[in-house]
């Protein structure tokens, strides 16, 4: 019984590392140019800073994979009745199979998707919230150095 | 079981390398990264006084699974605070450098 737990675990270690390094490639790989638009074409700046966000994410998620693996045991006790000795008695046995593990780790597996989604898409918000500023900022400039010509 | 204990250690010293910085100065890189190492050593030091009784296989995946990824959730919340404290200090410089000039 417990090996088949244990089985699951198994299962789902890879699966969450594996997820998260493939979407830590792809979202990484294509911020490096908002990064260079962002800090304006200076490439050590935009590299290292890409570079901090993706060891960030990468602590995050492998972090919320590796805390939320522990399966919660309760969700499979049996309560049954049984007269013992003359006395009524709860008695408490852990039933499960095949299929409730695979809910179990399907379940976890989604959240952990969900959860990588929320943080991309709020690393997207961020990224043009960024980009938008520096471009403000430029046009500040550009506009103070015009002020100072006339 | 001390070898759920022994493998915490392992695991953590590799996400010491990871911490790099872009402040120009080494110094205050270096003391982060003590930081980094002292914060390390004492939550390892906490956690193997918690762990008392690893009978099953099941437990020690559970006991190590929970407690890495406590230390991580916790050094990537670090990890961003530092990010926003060296965005804010470069707005600052920026800041100052104009009005002095």
């Amino acid at each position: 019984m417990t090996d088949l737990i244990v089985k699951t675990y198994i299962a789902y270690l890879p699966v969450a590392i594996l997820l998260t390094f493939v979407v830590a490639r792809i979202f990484f790989k294509n911020s490096k140019i908002f990064m260079l638009d962002i800090f304006s074409g200076r490439e050590e700046i935009a590299m290292s800073t890409n570079k901090l966000f993706e060891t960030g994410f990468y602590l995050l998620s492998l972090g919320f994979a590796l805390f939320r693996m522990k399966i919660n045991k309760s969700n499979f006790i049996t309560i049954d009745f049984e007269m013992v000795e003359g006395v009524r008695t709860r008695i408490e046995t852990l039933v499960y199979g095949k299929q409730e593990l695979f809910e179990v780790l399907s379940s976890k597996v989604g959240v952990l998707a969900v959860v990588l989604g929320f943080m991309v898409f709020f690393l997207m918000y961020m990224l043009f919230r960024g980009k938008k500023k520096s471009a403000e900022g430029r046009d500040r400039k550009e506009e103070l150095q015009r002020i100072q010509e006339i | 079981m001390t070898v759920g204990a022994d493998l915490y250690c392992n695991g953590y010293y590799l996400i010491l390398n990871l911490f790099e910085n872009e402040v120009v100065t080494q110094t205050i890189n270096k003391l982060l990264l003590t930081g980094y190492y002292l914060l390390n050593i004492g939550y390892i030091a906490l956690t193997l006084t918690q762990i008392d009784e690893v009978e099953t296989t099941t437990v020690a995946l559970e006991q190590l699974a929970y407690n890495i990824g406590r230390i991580l959730l916790i050094l990537s919340y670090l990890h961003f605070q530092n990010i926003a404290l060296l965005a804010w200090l470069s707005k600052r410089k920026h800041i100052l450098i104009n009005q002095f000039n």
